[in-house]
C-alpha cells in the first residue's frame, strides 16, 4: 500500500511537470524563441481533509524553475530550497528523464506515444495586458482536472521543436497554439488546488551542460503496462539465431581478446 | 520498423558496430507492444554475447 502510494505520487509528479509545461505553452505572433530561465511560485489549497499545503509542498514543491530552449527543458522542484526532482527533457533522443533526489535510480519515460486520450483545450480570443505583457487565457480539461492558464506571446518558444513529443500530447498543444508561456496557472483537481504564479524571468544562454544527466545514478525505463510486449515475428529463438549466425567477430576485437555483453536498444 | 536503434552499453568500438549493423540488417519483421487494442512503439533490449572460440 505505501509502495502503491509512493508510485502514485511519481506520476502526479510526472503528470504535474509535463502537465504544467506541455499546456503552458500558447500563439507565438513574434517568432521571438525564449531561452532561459523562469521560476514559479506555487500554493496548494487542499480540497479534501487527507492533504495538507505544507505536505504538498513537500510532495511536489513551493518553487520550480525551468530552464527552457527550443527542443529541451529542465525542470526543478524545490521546496524551501531543498532540491525534490528534477526532470529533464531534450528532442535528440525524446525522452523525459526523472531524477528524484534521494533515488540512486534516475527513471525515464518514452516520449512517443500517450496511454490516455487528448484533454480538451480552449483558448479564449480575447487578449489582454498584464504587467505590460501581452495576455490570453487558455483553459485545459481532463477527466481529472481542470486547469486555466494566463499565457503569454511575449515569452515563447519554437513549437516544431517538441514535435516528437506525444506524451501528454504536447506536440498536439504545440501545434494547436504555437508559442507562449504561462504567467499564471491554477489546476483544480479533486484532491487540491495549484496556483503558480510566475516571479521571475532571466534570459540566458543554456549549454548543452544543462541538460546532462547525473552521471552517478543509473538510468533505468520507467515501467509501463503493456497488453503485450514486442516480440519477433517468428519469435525471440529464430531471432536470435539469425544474429548469432550473422554476427562477425570484429578482426581488432579478437587480436585483443574483447569478450564481453554488449546491449543494444531500439524502438 | 526499427528505428532509434543505439547502444546501451557497448564494449569496443569495432564489436559496437558489428551489433548494430547485425541488428539493422535484420530482416525479420517484430510484432509491435499493444496497450488497449492499439500498436504502440515501444523500446526493446537486446543483450549479444561476444565470446571468443579458440
Amino acid at each position: 500500500m505505501i509502495k502503491k502510494n509512493i508510485v502514485f505520487q511519481k506520476l502526479n509528479l510526472k503528470f504535474l511537470i509535463v502537465l504544467f509545461f506541455g499546456i503552458s505553452i500558447l500563439n507565438s505572433t513574434n517568432g521571438q524563441n525564449f531561452e532561459g530561465v523562469l521560476t514559479y511560485e506555487l500554493t496548494y489549497t487542499p480540497n479534501t481533509n487527507r492533504n495538507n499545503s505544507s505536505e504538498l509542498s513537500k510532495m511536489f514543491g513551493n518553487v520550480l524553475k525551468y530552464y527552457i530552449k527550443d527542443g529541451h527543458y529542465k525542470l526543478l522542484q524545490f521546496d524551501n530550497e531543498r532540491l525534490i526532482s528534477t526532470g529533464i527533457y531534450s528532442n535528440d533522443d525524446n525522452r523525459l528523464y526523472i531524477d528524484e533526489a534521494g533515488d540512486n535510480t534516475i527513471m525515464w519515460l518514452d516520449c512517443s506515444y500517450d496511454l490516455e486520450g487528448l484533454a480538451e483545450l480552449n483558448l479564449e480570443r480575447e487578449q489582454f495586458e498584464v504587467n505590460g505583457y501581452n495576455c490570453q487565457v487558455l483553459t485545459i480539461t481532463t477527466s481529472t482536472t481542470k486547469s486555466t492558464l494566463l499565457v503569454t506571446s511575449d515569452i515563447s518558444v519554437d513549437p516544431a521543436s517538441f514535435s516528437r513529443h506525444n506524451y501528454k500530447h504536447f506536440n498536439d498543444h504545440l501545434e494547436k497554439v504555437n508559442g507562449a508561456l504561462s504567467l499564471e496557472m491554477i489546476i483544480s483537481g479533486e484532491e487540491y488546488d495549484i496556483e503558480m504564479i510566475l516571479v521571475d524571468i532571466y534570459e540566458q544562454k543554456l549549454s548543452n551542460k544543462t541538460w546532462q544527466l547525473d552521471i552517478e545514478k543509473t538510468v533505468v525505463p520507467e515501467p509501463r503496462e503493456f497488453d503485450s510486449k514486442a516480440e519477433p515475428i517468428k519469435g525471440y529463438e529464430k531471432f536470435y539465431s539469425y544474429l548469432y549466425n550473422n554476427l562477425n567477430y570484429p578482426r581488432s576485437a579478437r587480436k585483443m581478446g574483447v569478450e564481453g555483453i554488449v546491449y543494444v536498444s531500439f524502438m | 520498423m526499427i528505428k532509434e536503434l543505439q547502444i546501451i552499453k557497448g564494449l569496443q568500438k569495432d564489436i559496437d558496430l558489428e551489433a548494430l549493423s547485425v541488428i539493422e540488417n535484420c530482416n525479420l519483421k517484430w510484432i509491435p507492444s499493444y496497450v488497449n487494442g492499439e500498436p504502440v512503439a515501444s523500446n526493446v533490449v537486446i543483450p549479444l554475447t561476444f565470446k571468443l572460440t579458440r
